[in-house]
Order: C-alpha cells, then sequence, then structure tokens
C-alpha cells in the first residue's frame, strides 16, 4: 500500500470525505512541549506571539 | 518568464547551493533555466564547473565597460551567468557607478528570454540596491534557511522590521524553504516543527537535509544529481523543483 | 552459455540444420536470417525435429500472409497468446492446445486478441467481435433500458412525497407472491418461468443501486419460498416410515437455511454506511476518554505497541487515559505503565474474566466515556477523532463499534494461501452485515476497538457476565434500555489473527456457544424494548451459530438414498432439478451482487464445514443447558515451526469423507446395477456427493498447517524513507514492509556500498515530521536490505509506532483492494482448494492407495493444460512451465 505524506487526507480519501476538521491535537502539544524545553526558544516565541498573530491576519 | 528569486536568511545557509541544484534539477525535467548570479561571493559558477581562476562575470564586464552579457557561460545545457571575481574597490565601483534603480530591469529585458524560461535569480542575504531590484521583479522568492534558534532569532527579528514583511507584495510571494536539517539532531527536528507551526503554508513541504553527497557534489564541482544520483538529496531538489513547476502552473492559469 | 558456443564455433563448423537447408532451397539469405531469428525467439536456439517443423509450418504461413514489418513481432506474439504451450519442448498435445487456443482467441478472447496483435487478422476478428456483440445486443439493450428505468424510478421514489396506505400495498403483495409461491406448474411451465425468472436476475445484475439489489432479493426469496412450499406440499413420501424419517430430517434443515437466507436478506440489504461526523473546533468541549486494554497472559511486547499507539491518539492529553487492565498480575507491565503514564490496573481475581476484568476497570476509572481495545489491536492515531463526533450529535447513542482487522493471515488464508487476495471471513460481517445492522439500529458490540459510553454501560450493570459472548449480550441489554448504537466502516485498528485453525476453532465455539447462551437467558425475540428490527437482526446473529447441525445433514443426505434407497425428496428428477437449481442460482447471484467485494461466492461453504462439526455440540447444550461450558482465551501470536497436518482437528471430516467415498462406490453400484428408472436420482445424488467431497476437501486443505515462522507479521507498504550512512551520505530508498522489530527497504540496484551489520540510521517521515531511527543492517541482497532496529529509546518506539501502526492511513486501502467476486472464478478457486485437500491426504497414505489418485489427478492437471488460457491473466514473462 502507497503511503503518501499527510495520512490523515489519504484517511479522508479513502472514505469519501473532504478533510478539514482534523485537528493535529499531538503535534500541537508537541510543538508546546519544545518550545517549553529550551529557554531561548521560549523567549523568541512568547515575544513574537503578537507578530504571529498579525501573521495569520496577513501577511509575513 | 518565470523569475524565481532565491535568497539565504543569513550568509552560509546554502543559498547558492539550493540555486545551482534547483536550477540542475529543472533542467532534468526538460526545463529551460538560466542562472543568474547576483551574489558578490561569485560561488554558484563553481557548481557548474567553471575554472576557479577564471574571473568573467557580468558585474566585472559592467566595471569593465565590455558587454555585460557576454559573460554567459554554459555546462551541460545550463546556462548561467556568474557575477565575476571583483575586488572591493571594484564592487565599491560597481555600486555607486554602474547600479541604478533599474538595471536589473533593463537587463533582464535585454536578455529577451522566452516566456517558459526559467530565470533563477541567486542574491546575497543583506538589502542592497541590486538584491531589492530582484527581489521586486521575481515571481517567486525562495528564503532559505537552517533550522537552528539562531535563524529563528533572525526570522522573528525580521518579522518585526524587515525589507520583505514590510512588503505586502514581497511577503505575499516569498516561500521558505529549510537546509541543512541535520538528520540525527533532536533539536534541529524540533526547531522544524517549531517553524512548520510558525510559518504555516509558507514553509515549503521539502526539506533538504544535511548531506555530505551535497558538500561532496560542490567539491566535484558539479551538482548533486550528477554526483550522486541515488542520494536522498536528488529527491529532495527533485521534489521542490515540482512543486515550484506546480506552483507557477498554478500562477499562471487565469 | 552462448559464450562456450560461440568459442566452439570458431573451431568446428556448425552444421547446417536440416530446417534451413530446406529453406534455403526455395527462399533468399534474407529470410533465412528472419527464420534463424524467430526461431532463436520461439525455440531458444534448440532444436527439436517436431517443433522445428510445427515452427516452420507456421512461418512459411507467416511469410505468405503477413506483411515484413508484422513478422519482426510474430515470435513475441505467438508466445503471448499461446502462454501455455512451452515451445521447447512441443508435443502432439500442444496441437490439441493451439488449436483450442485459437478458437478461443477468435471467439471470446478477440479483445484482447486484438490489442495484442498487430496483424492485418485484427479485421477477421474484429468481423467476430461484430457477431458476438450483434448476438447479445437485445439482452445489451435490455440491461440499458432497464437500467435507465430503474435509475428514474428510484429518482422518483426519492422525491415521493405522498403519503401513502402500506396496508393495501402489503396485502396486494402478499396476494400476488402467494400465488407466485404456491401455484403448481407442469414441467414445461416450471421451465418457462425459471427462464424468466433468470432472465431479469441476469439483467437486474448488470445495473448498480438499491432497486435491481432487491429485485435480485425479492427474485432469490420468490423460488426459494417455492421450492420450500413444493418440498412441503408434494415430495414428502408418506408411505415410507424410513423415507418419511429421513425427508423430516432434510426438511428441517432446508426450513432452516430458507430462514437464514430471509433473514440474512433482511439484514444485509441496505447497508447503511455511516460516515464520521466531525467534532467541534474548540478541543475544551471533547469528552474525557479513557482507553481499556485487557490482557490476561499475553506477551509484553503485543501489549507495548497497542499501548504506545493508544497514547499517540489525536485527542487532547489531559482528557486520554490509557489503562493495562492486567489479569496476569505481572510486575513488568506495571512498570512499562508507569515507564509510559500509562495506568495499571489488577484485581485479586479473575471472576468472568474479560468481562469482570472492564467491569473492575470501569469502577475505578472516571471518563465520560471507555474504549476498549482487545490487546493485540492496534489503533490509529484518528481512531478517537473519526468516531466520537457521532456521540456528540446522536444524545441517545451508547456504543459505537469499528471494524476488527488483522494484518496477519488467519488459518484459512494463511493454510490455502491466499492471504490478500480473496476477502476472508470476517470481512462479510464487517463489511457488509453490520453496515446492515446499523440500519435497524442493531450494530452490536464485538469486545473490541469499540467505543462505550460508561454511565449507560454502568446503567445496564456494565459488561455481561451472563454468557461467554459478554459483547453482544451488552449490546443486547443497552438496546433494550433504548439506547442506540453506531458502526463506523472505517478500519481504525488492526490486530492478529488466530494462529492456528485449532485456535480459531475454539474461538468460534466460544462465540456459537455464547451466542446460543443469549438466544436462551436472554432471547431478543421476546423481553421489552426492541424494535421488530432490532430482534431479527440479533436473531439472525444468534440463529446463524446454530448451523452446524444443518450443514452435516446436507454433507449426509444424499446418503439417505445411496445407503439406505430412502427417497429423501419424493419427486422426479426433472422436477426437483428444476426446483432446486434456480434456489441456488438466484441465491448466488444476489449475494454476489450483495457482498462482491466482502466475500467471493461459494467461500462460505468451507468456512462454515470446517466449523459444522465443532459448533453443533456446543450450541445444542447450550441451548438446552446455557450454564454448560466453560470460557476459553483465544491464543494469539504464537508461531508454528514445522509444517503439520491437524489430524486431530480433521477427524470428524476424515469420518465424513469416508462415509462420502463410500456414497460415491455406492451410486456406482446403484446406476449399473440398480433399475433404470432410478439412473436420474443416482445421478443427482452422485453429483450432490461429490460436492459435499469437495467441500471436505478443502476443510482438510485448511487443516494443513503451514510453517510460521516469524513472530514479527511483516506489514508491505511503499513509502519513501532515506538512509543515513555514519559517514554522513543520506541515501533514498523505499520501504517495502515493517514489523515491529525491523524494515525490508529496496534501494537502487547501483548503490553497492553496504554491508552487513552495517550500523546506519533510518529516517522516517509522516506529516509534517521526521524521526530518525537507528538499525543495522542485517541483510543485503541486490537492491534489497533488511535492517532490523537496534537501541530504540523510549521516546524512538513511541515515533516508530506513530509512524507505522498508528498512521491514520494504515489500513485505509486495505480492504477496497479487493475486486467484484466473480462466481466463475470463485467456483474455479473452490475445487483447487478442495482438489489440494486430497493432494494433502494423499501425502498422509500408503503409495498403493495414493497411486491411482495421482494418476487421476495428472490426467486432469494434463486436461486443464489442453484448455485455453486467458491472456490478460499472464505474466509478461513467459517461461511458466
Amino acid at each position: 500500500m502507497k503511503y503518501e505524506k499527510n495520512d490523515v487526507n489519504e484517511l479522508y480519501k479513502s472514505i469519501g470525505i473532504k478533510a478539514n476538521s482534523y485537528i493535529e491535537i499531538k503535534e500541537n502539544e508537541a510543538v508546546i512541549k519544545i518550545q517549553r524545553k529550551w529557554p531561548l526558544v521560549e523567549q523568541i516565541i512568547s515575544f513574537c506571539k503578537t507578530p504571529l498573530e498579525n501573521r495569520q491576519q496577513g501577511g509575513i | 518568464m518565470r523569475v524565481l528569486c532565491v535568497q539565504g536568511l543569513q550568509a552560509g545557509v546554502g543559498g547558492s547551493t539550493i540555486s545551482a541544484n534547483l536550477a540542475r534539477m529543472l533542467l532534468e525535467l526538460n526545463q529551460k533555466v538560466l542562472v543568474f548570479d547576483l551574489n558578490p561571493n561569485n560561488l554558484l559558477r563553481l557548481h557548474f564547473n567553471m575554472d576557479w581562476q577564471n574571473s568573467v562575470g557580468w558585474a566585472l564586464n559592467l566595471t569593465q565597460k565590455k558587454l555585460w552579457c557576454a559573460a554567459f557561460e554554459c555546462e551541460h545545457g545550463i546556462s548561467f551567468l556568474p557575477f565575476g571575481q571583483l575586488t572591493y574597490q571594484t564592487h565599491q565601483r560597481l555600486i555607486v557607478e554602474y547600479l541604478d534603480d533599474n538595471k536589473l530591469h533593463y537587463q533582464l529585458n535585454s536578455l529577451d528570454l522566452s516566456p517558459e524560461t526559467w530565470l533563477i535569480l541567486n542574491i546575497s542575504s543583506d538589502i542592497n540596491l541590486l538584491n531589492k531590484q530582484a527581489l521586486a521583479l521575481s515571481n517567486f522568492i525562495l528564503r532559505v534557511f537552517e533550522p537552528s534558534v539562531a535563524n529563528l532569532s533572525l526570522l522573528i527579528n525580521s518579522m518585526q522590521s524587515n525589507y520583505i514583511v514590510n512588503d505586502a507584495e514581497l511577503s505575499n510571494k516569498s516561500f521558505f524553504v529549510i537546509n541543512k536539517l541535520i538528520p540525527h539532531s533532536e533539536l534541529d527536528h524540533e526547531m522544524t516543527l517549531v517553524f512548520k507551526n510558525l510559518l504555516l503554508n509558507k514553509l515549503l513541504p521539502i526539506n533538504i537535509h544535511f548531506d555530505e553527497s551535497i558538500k561532496e557534489a560542490f567539491a566535484h564541482k558539479t551538482t548533486v544529481n550528477i554526483h550522486a544520483p541515488t542520494s536522498t538529496a536528488v529527491r529532495e531538489f527533485r521534489t521542490l523543483a515540482i512543486w515550484l513547476m506546480s506552483y507557477f502552473n498554478r500562477l499562471e492559469q487565469p | 552459455m552462448i559464450a562456450t558456443k560461440k568459442k566452439k564455433g570458431v573451431y568446428s563448423p556448425i552444421k547446417t540444420p536440416l530446417d534451413v537447408i530446406l529453406l534455403s532451397i526455395i527462399f533468399q539469405p534474407l529470410v533465412i536470417q528472419e527464420w534463424r531469428n524467430f526461431k532463436k525467439i520461439l525455440f531458444n536456439d534448440r532444436n527439436q525435429l517436431f517443433g522445428t517443423f510445427a515452427g516452420l509450418f507456421i512461418f512459411i504461413f507467416m511469410i505468405l500472409f503477413c506483411h515484413e514489418s508484422q513478422r519482426e513481432n510474430a515470435a513475441i506474439f505467438l508466445k503471448k497468446c499461446f502462454p501455455h504451450i512451452n515451445w521447447i519442448t512441443l508435443s502432439f498435445a500442444d496441437v490439441i492446445r493451439f488449436g483450442l487456443q485459437s478458437f478461443w482467441l477468435m471467439t471470446i478472447q478477440t479483445q484482447t486478441a486484438s490489442a495484442a496483435l498487430s496483424f492485418d487478422l485484427k479485421m477477421i476478428l474484429n468481423i467476430f467481435n461484430l457477431i458476438t456483440s450483434f448476438i447479445f445486443l437485445p439482452f445489451t439493450a435490455i440491461s440499458k433500458g432497464f437500467g435507465f428505468v430503474l435509475t428514474k424510478i428510484e429518482k422518483a421514489s426519492e422525491n415521493y412525497q405522498d403519503k401513502f396506505d402500506p396496508k393495501y400495498y402489503l396485502l396486494g403483495i402478499f396476494f400476488l407472491s402467494m400465488v407466485c409461491l404456491t401455484v403448481p406448474f407442469n414441467i414445461s411451465a416450471q421451465i418457462a418461468f425459471i427462464f424468466m425468472l433468470w432472465l431479469v436476475a441476469m439483467i437486474a445484475r448488470t445495473i448498480t443501486g438499491n432497486l435491481p439489489k432487491l429485485i435480485l432479493i425479492s427474485l432469490s426469496l420468490t423460488v426459494s419460498t417455492r421450492y420450500l412450499w413444493w418440498r412441503y406440499t408434494s415430495t414428502l413420501n408418506i408411505d415410507s416410515s424410513v423415507d418419511i424419517f429421513f425427508g423430516v430430517i432434510l426438511i428441517c434443515a432446508e426450513t432452516y437455511t430458507w430462514l437464514i437466507l430471509l433473514l440474512g436478506y433482511f439484514q444485509t440489504a441496505w447497508p447503511l454506511q455511516r460516515k464520521p461526523t466531525p467534532l467541534p473546533e474548540d478541543t475544551t468541549l471533547w469528552p474525557s476518554i479513557d482507553i481499556f486494554i485487557p490482557t490476561y497472559n499475553e506477551d509484553l511486547s503485543i501489549i507495548k505497541t497497542t499501548t504506545l499507539a493508544a497514547l499517540s491518539m489525536d485527542w487532547p492529553e489531559y482528557k486520554l487515559h490509557v489503562y493495562i487492565l492486567d489479569d496476569g498480575r505481572r510486575p513488568e507491565f506495571g512498570e512499562f505503565a508507569k515507564e509510559v503514564n500509562a495506568g495499571y490496573i489488577t484485581r485479586d481475581n479473575n471472576r468472568h474474566a474479560k468481562a469482570g476484568n472492564i467491569n473492575q476497570a470501569l469502577v475505578k476509572t472516571n471518563g465520560e466515556y471507555v474504549a476498549i481495545f482487545d490487546c493485540d489491536h492496534i489503533p490509529v492515531r484518528s481512531f478517537l477523532q473519526m468516531t466520537m463526533g457521532w456521540f456528540l450529535r446522536d444524545k441517545k447513542l451508547a456504543l459505537i463499534q469499528t471494524p476488527h482487522h488483522f494484518y496477519s493471515p488467519d488459518p484459512f488464508e494463511r493454510n490455502i494461501g491466499n492471504f490478500k487476495k480473496t476477502p476472508n471471513e470476517n470481512t462479510l460481517f464487517y463489511g457488509v452485515v453490520q453496515d446492515g445492522n446499523d440500519l435497524w439500529n442493531a450494530s452490536f458490540f464485538c469486545g473490541s476497538c469499540a467505543i462505550l459510553h460508561r454511565d449507560r454501560l454502568l446503567e445496564v450493570g456494565g459488561i455481561a457476565v451472563e454468557t461467554v459472548t459478554e459483547d453482544a449480550h451488552t449490546a443486547l441489554r443497552l438496546h433494550r434500555k433504548g439506547y442506540t448504537s453506531a458502526y463506523i466502516n472505517v478500519v481504525q485498528a488492526a490486530g492478529l489473527a488466530t494462529e492456528t485453525l485449532s485456535a480459531h476453532i475454539g474461538q468460534r465455539i466460544r462465540w456459537a456457544r455464547g451466542m446460543a447462551q443469549i438466544f436462551r437467558v436472554d432471547n431478543p425475540l421476546l423481553g421489552k424494548g426492541l424494535t421488530i428490527g432490532q430482534r431479527l437482526c440479533y436473531a439472525n446473529a444468534m440463529i446463524h451459530f446454530l448451523g452446524g447441525i444443518p450443514r452435516l445433514i446436507f454433507l449426509l443426505a444424499p446418503l439417505g438414498f445411496l445407503y439406505f434407497h430412502s427417497y429423501l425428496i419424493y419427486a422426479p428428477t426433472t422436477e426437483i432439478l428444476l426446483y432446486a437449481l434456480p434456489v441456488i442460482v438466484h441465491s448466488s447471484i444476489a449475494s454476489s451482487y450483495m457482498q462482491g467485494k466482502y466475500r467471493y461466492s461459494f467461500w462460505a461453504e468451507i468456512y462454515e464445514t470446517v466449523l459444522a462439526w465443532y459448533i453443533a455440540r456446543p450450541t445444542t447444550v447450550a441451548l438446552i443447558n446455557p450454564k454448560i461450558g466453560t470460557f476459553n482465551v483465544t491464543a494469539k501470536g504464537g508461531l508454528i515451526k514445522d509444517e503439520f497436518f491437524d489430524l486431530t482437528i480433521s477427524k470428524p471430516y476424515l469420518f465424513l469423507i469416508v462415509l462420502n467415498l463410500l456414497g460415491i462406490g455406492a451410486a456406482i453400484y446403484r446406476y449399473f446395477l440398480g433399475p433404470d428408472n432410478e439412473h436420474g436420482t443416482v445421478f443427482i445424488n452422485f453429483a450432490w456427493t461429490a460436492y459435499n467431497l469437495l467441500v471436505l476437501g478443502g476443510a482438510i486443505s485448511v487443516a494443513q498447517e503451514t510453517r510460521q515462522v516469524r513472530t514479527q507479521h511483516r506489514i508491505e507498504v511503499d513509502t519513501i524513507v532515506s538512509i543515513r550512512k555514519k559517514s554522513g551520505h543520506l541515501i533514498c530508498a523505499k520501504m517495502e514492509d515493517y514489523s515491529g522489530s525491523g524494515l525490508g527497504l529496496r534501494i537502487d540496484s547501483n548503490v553497492l556500498n553496504f554491508e552487513r551489520n552495517e550500523q546506519v540510521h533510518i529516517l522516517i517521515s509522516r506529516g509534517n515530521r521526521e524521526f530518525v531511527f537507528p538499525a543495522r543492517i542485517t541483510n543485503v541482497n541486490k537492491g534489497f536490505l533488511g535492517v532490523l532496529f537496534e537501541n530504540f529509546t523510549k521516546q524512538q518506539e513511541l515515533d516508530y509506532i506513530q509512524c507505522t501502526y498508528s498512521r491514520s492511513d494504515a489500513w485505509a486501502t486495505w480492504r477496497t483492494d479487493f475486486k467484484q467476486d466473480k462466481p466463475l472464478t470463485s467456483i474455479k478457486a473452490i475445487i483447487g482448494v478442495g482438489f489440494h485437500g486430497y493432494i494433502v491426504l494423499a501425502r498422509t497414505l500408503p503409495k498403493f492407495i495414493t497411486h491411482p489418485f495421482l494418476l487421476l489427478g495428472m490426467t486432469i492437471a494434463f486436461i486443464r493444460s489442453l484448455l485455453p488460457k486467458n491472456i490478460s491473466d499472464t505474466p509478461t514473462t513467459f517461461d511458466v512451465r
């Protein structure tokens, strides 16, 4: 069986519905854990909260 | 004409390497490619087997008052324009005397390339007159960085005040690609995830790994698809090239 | 070889072959060269008198009729179109093969033949094509028109708004069907009748949709009910006590089969095929879930994978708790649970086995929902997000079940060798039956891969402990309380199938006994709270397991006549055929149409025959006294070191085979020495016995346990990974299979610098992430690398499972890979399996007995080799023989 890169997309494709609702919870949790793990990363990311929101609204 | 601009987030992240390898890969995929080196370090040419002593280049030609595009070189079907080996003084003279606001625009027009040709502009990481022109003229900006904390810092800083970020048009067409991802480095993988989470769809879905084959290919004065065709790097560059091709195809469709 | 030949040629001149001399008399050297080329491809340059001259004949024919450019490919074409002819060693039988195959290509396989053909013959073939399509034109036209009308009706019925009183319709239908079923016909009328029905069925089966399905079902029900009516009214011989004795037994078995058919159609006529429902975007609204992994005596390695996969599920960490429920009370399990941050629950007794284990844990935990996984069922990470949406949507929902899927072959698949080629035994249940149940809100709990609402479960007293199939019983109780259940037919977990036939039978005995117990203790047809649909679905699930005795009756029925000269069906032969054959034909057309992808035709015969003897007694006992009988755990993950024939398990079948073989003897005796007017009856009974023998052969074939040496099953995949060598080079590779301990990788055959025992890292990516695993190369073989993982950290173990078993699409296309059933192909496969059983049997017998059988087998094999072959099915490498 061929494994494509995004497994959830493939799953949805196989049951014939559009993938839009899946939430990558473990991945989001991993990001938070990683940020906590490295002090410098945490500082940088916490600083960029606002620009991040900016970016989500428009552009980087 | 598909103008693709490759810029490193900082010097040494591998912009020239990516330009060269991408160009070769596009050629392998039956595309017409011209690589235009706008980076004064003049390294790109070495990927295409140009003699190290040969200092010819378009910038040098300009300063010597020759026809600038006489610097065309061709190797294995790749057309490229080396920058030329300039001394500090000549470089200063180039900036002051020969570069004006429309220089690059004029140059590209005079090349008279067919619409399906890829023009890859390899620029340095700093913001100068030439680079600004290159960024403005391109259809796609590929920004290269390493998945390091230092690069994260740079990236966040550039988000605060950066030439590209502040220009909506530039930032719309700019995308990021991770280079030199060290396979067995835990931090690198973790940072990749952080970057992905930060940049979302602005980060290309292809990461270029740190691979001995790429370094060796350069040492052999060639690109990796010729030096080590079975390496992972080749597949990564191929995926990158195909991604870009489909991106441009979508862009060009009304 | 060629090299040595050439060398010889330098020193001694090759003798010019006779055929070349003959050709050179007539033709020019150019043609001679062409002949040499032709010969080289076809005969590999070997000379053989007959073959060469046959080839020469074809060649001259070609020279006369074909254009030069077409001659180049002639030899290749011949090889392609006559795959069963070995041109190197031609024999006289090949002339027959050639003739038959040519006829076959020209009449039946014209399409493929003309595609393979670049001759002018194409034109001729096209004419043949035209003729065949002209003959079938009326049928195609009817089918097309019919399909058009049906789709119109289906559309119209969707928009049908007006109220109508079903009473009158039902009354009308009842009246009409009574006429259809009960009016006796004379033979010619019956022939006309069945022919018409058959025609309608043949047309209906070419159209897809629900209406054709209902048409097929009603046709099948019509003929089978008519058959039964006929049987009851006009085939029982009341005058003879022996006849009536056997006759009543047979008619009871037939009535049972009819009932199962009826209920089966009811159950599977309209599968609901429920799709997952999305969850709210705000994850704080998601409920909390406890995951139970009950275990008793399984290996830690099995539990490890399941636990890690359960922990990897995409659900908020603080709302997901995984518990290992260890009835074996093993300290290392507790330590492992602690390491990975899972709960560990034990108890001081093992009362009520798995059900008791879960009930105990229900008391000790407090999530809103409980998901239960057998310890070998590895869930994928999307399991909860695919299922939980329905709980939030349907407020009365108490249970969601997903399919059980097995990534290792079950004993049938392994011993017959059809793993992943034929849908296996449980595919039908999880592919069609549960989906059909779902329409009636009757899909039930299957013990694993399911989620239950805790409070509702506790309301019915937790998992039922009164019977040995606690799962179905629990679901029944939930339904009685008015709660609903759902079935989502998306494979979201996979496990190990039972290893041996005896273990499989043991498991089925338990199910059968349990179902019979429920039927006695808590009969779904009686009691409060169920809808009529639920009652019928549950009843069918239970009655289905009572099929042991009827099946044995069918296996012995023809012997009633052959041994005792008793007319079980007291009717003329032609009449029997005219009533019975349509039943078989229509039920197989209907089931093939309904279950095509999930169960191939006639395989049920083998599955059920194997079980018949073993479930006959326990179900009967359980029906009489439901309290007798013990619980046995299904063992999984074992090894079979040597191939062996499971004599103990096949003893009853050997006995039945002997009885049937004697029956064949009796049939021959009766044919030649009995009265002439009995020939028809003898023939029918003979055919029936032969069929029984075939099916019994299939059962024997399954009892031949093939070797199984791997502890870890390899799962085939196709994905790109990278290998990082110690030197820092990354090599691109294709992952072909994985198991818990290693991978099979395919690399470019130009990459040569891999050595055994080399330490490498494997880079596997999933979604946005990439993971690196340390490994050692254990096997290097021409572009194939076998690697074994080494020194995994805890995190790497988790990551590895996320990259493999718990990918959400890990089993997504597994079932869709099966093609639609072709009844004829299926019959062929069944015959093959049946014969194989006798070959297995023959190996264990002394030579003088087996010799005649061997001779018979060889004769059959020879005759088979004469038959034409499908050319599209044969591989492109030609020297198959």
